[in-house]
């Protein structure tokens, strides 16, 4: 009797990673199961056989540790919107169309049926990578398919969408004619604490994150009554903890403010991504410091801790996209998450939502 | 390859021991319980496929449920020990199986659980259900387990006994835990049918999770008793979405020499998440 081991059969990165580079691929998984790694590895692994291969991200944030994550090797990396947009222009000579005042809500109907007309221009790229795809609308799997490059890698998690914008495992599938997902299960990011912390926002079919690392510390829920005490707080963890820090703000008048105290505090780097002054070029994301960030641009991330402020923005969860939002941002930590609630309290409505004591300590 | 010797041990102290003291033996390889050896084998087991929980009248006297699956345990289980161990071994080689739910299907003395257990470790995590009709057989699985507990396997498995696999009540939210699905010596049985036993077993595996699924048959080499393997891999495959990965006649062996064991055995696997779009 001769029977395969567990590991030949089952897939997860292995099968990633076997994937003839000529076949389109789609690529399932929960936070911190490593599709960013992967799909860094796959970009390499088509880019060493002389073809042109581009990997396109959600975010500018993303596009920069990918940047700063592959190093040397210089592969073309670049937001979907950036890309598609100059792309769009090139073919057609025109804008792609887009509602007034709705920059980036582009009308892709209209887009697709206007390069009918220009079919000369074939393929930009022999290889597409994908990266969060979730959170891009499902047209543009379409977009890429027909004009961006024959063979297309997608790696998503239909549990993270925080867009309205986004697309189901399924409408990806559709839409870019993509084989059946490989799922990754394993998450090797974060602490079974802050997993449980997570798990209580998930939402959706696919089952809650397996996690495979052990135990560290319980989540934290703190509340300041000023913006002063949560700057200390930062500080001092700095200081003795040291690491990667992540600070989730949606105010850039907060995030600012926090910046600037945080700078006359602590001796170490301190940055703040700004997306209307896209600044991510100058953050060295992987060196030890503060990094200060809002929902849309920490996705993809990871913080050895992560410190969620204005927490008043996504609870209590009246709507599923809310979730979702937590779902992700509580992912994002390796070792620990804190809460705060600054500088007035959170409503009972909103603490009703959070996960208990026992999984979310008050302090 | 002989059995491993955790397991060896429980089997000598639960099995051969009580039958060679019962007052009914007089050699337990001659007449065990005080049955002729051809006899036990042919009525009392039926081949392994006899209703377990029966008393059995014979002319020398009557014989219990348990009387009938500690006789099992001593003529069939140790060929089906070997077989699975070496699977198992093989299964798990340098690989990483964390945590899985194991579905023995037709489980008698728990003869999967004990096997994959000795595969994946002494410390071993994994949810063990044995499925068997007959009570005195699981009752005997049960007693095994507590054994191995006592020398230190085993001691993280949670263990559950059913009559069939719709009474499983499973109470943890849907995971990605890999499921391992055992069929061993099980489809002879002229009660089972085998669309319904996947069937059944993939209801379960459904309110279990969305992880990867090993199915593992194994059987005699006799033609009759493996006639319904293609029903049973049909059903995987075209009903449940398995791709068949091996399906042949091999041989294992059993000790030192030219011992060696010959069975039919099939291996079929599904990828997770596989269910959600095809
Ligand atoms: C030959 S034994 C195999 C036991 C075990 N799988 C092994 O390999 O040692 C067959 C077992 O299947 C059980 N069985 C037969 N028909 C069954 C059914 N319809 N449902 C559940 N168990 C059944 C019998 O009670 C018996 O324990």
């Amino acid at each position: 009797m001769r029977l395969p081991s567990w590991t030949e059969i089952t897939g997860g990165p292995r099968e990633v990673l076997e994937t003839p580079l000529d076949q389109s691929l789609l690529v399932a998984g929960p936070p911190g199961s490593g599709k960013t790694a992967l799909a860094i590895r796959r970009a390499h692994m088509v880019a060493d056989t002389g073809q042109r291969v581009l990997m396109i991200t959600f975010n500018r944030m993303l596009r920069r540790a990918i940047g700063l994550l592959e190093g040397t090797r210089a592969l073309e990396v670049e937001t979907m919107h950036a890309h598609v947009g100059r792309d769009f222009t090139r073919r057609t000579g025109a804008l792609i169309p887009a509602p007034p005042n709705r920059g980036y809500d582009w009308i892709w109907g209209e887009a697709l049926a206007m390069l009918d007309g220009h079919p000369e221009a074939g393929p930009s790229h022999d290889h597409l990578i994908v990266d969060e795809a979730q959170d891009l609308p499902s047209e543009f799997f379409r977009y890429a398919r027909l004009h961006l490059a024959p063979v297309v890698s997608v790696f998503a998690d239909e549990n993270q969408a925080i867009t309205r914008q986004s697309s189901t495992l399924q409408q990806i599938r559709r839409a870019g004619a993509l084989p059946p997902a490989i799922m990754l299960v394993d998450n090797h990011r974060n602490t079974p604490e802050i997993v449980a912390v997570a798990n209580h926002f998930h939402a959706g079919r696919l089952p809650t994150l397996r996690v495979r690392r052990p135990g560290g510390d319980r989540p934290r829920l703190v509340h300041h009554s000023d913006l002063g005490q949560t700057c200390a707080m930062i500080a001092r963890w700095f200081t003795t903890t040291g690491g990667s820090i992540g600070v989730v703000v949606e105010r850039n008048s907060t995030g600012w403010q926090l910046h600037r105290s945080l700078r006359a505090r602590v001796d170490g780097r301190v940055d703040m991504y700004d997306s209307k002054h896209p600044n991510e070029g100058r953050i060295e994301l992987f060196t030890p410091g503060i990094t200060i960030l809002n929902h849309r641009s920490i996705k993809g991330q990871e913080f050895d801790t992560l410190f969620v402020l204005e927490l008043e923005q996504f609870l209590p969860c009246s709507a599923a996209v809310q979730r979702q939002i937590m779902y992700m941002i509580c992912s994002r930590p390796r070792d620990y998450l804190f809460m705060v609630s600054v500088p007035s309290a959170l409503s009972a409505a909103a603490l009703a939502v959070l996960p208990g004591p026992d999984v979310l300590e008050r302090v | 390859m002989g059995l491993p010797s955790w397991i060896d041990t429980i089997r000598r102290e639960l099995i051969v021991a009580p039958i060679r003291d019962d007052p009914r033996t007089l050699d337990p390889y001659e007449d065990p319980l005080g049955v002729p050896t051809r006899i036990v084998f042919n009525d009392v087991l039926g081949g392994g496929q006899a209703e377990f929980d029966e008393a059995w009248h014979g002319p020398r006297g009557k014989l219990s449920g348990a009387d009938r699956a500690l006789l099992y345990g001593l003529l069939i289980l140790k060929g089906h020990l070997q077989e699975l161990t070496a699977a198992f071994d093989m299964l798990t080689d340098r690989a990483e199986i964390w945590d899985p739910v194991v579905l023995d299907l037709g489980c008698g003395p728990g003869t999967g659980g004990l096997a994959l257990a000795n595969a994946l470790g002494r410390d071993a995590q994994f949810t063990y259900v044995g499925v068997d009709r007959a009570a005195s057989m699981a009752e005997l699985g049960e007693r095994l387990m507590q054994a191995a507990q006592t020398l230190g396997w085993m001691t993280s498995v949670e263990r559950f006994w059913l009559r069939d696999t719709g009474e499983l009540n499973w109470r943890e939210p849907i995971s990605w835990r890999p499921v391992i699905i055992i069929a061993s010596y099980l489809l002879a049985s002229p009660t089972v049918d085998a669309r319904a036993l996947v069937n059944g077993a993939m209801e379960q595996v459904r309110k279990i999770g969305r992880g990867d699924v090993a199915v593992l048959y194994t059987n005699s080499v006799r033609l009759e008793v493996n006639h319904q393997l293609p029903r049973f891999r049909d059903c995987l495959i075209e009903d449940h979405g398995f791709e068949l990965i091996d399906d042949n006649e091999g041989r294992i062996s059993t000790g030192g020499g030219q011992n060696e064991r010959r069975l039919r055995y099939a291996l079929f696997f599904r990828q997770a998440g596989r269910t959600l779009e095809d």
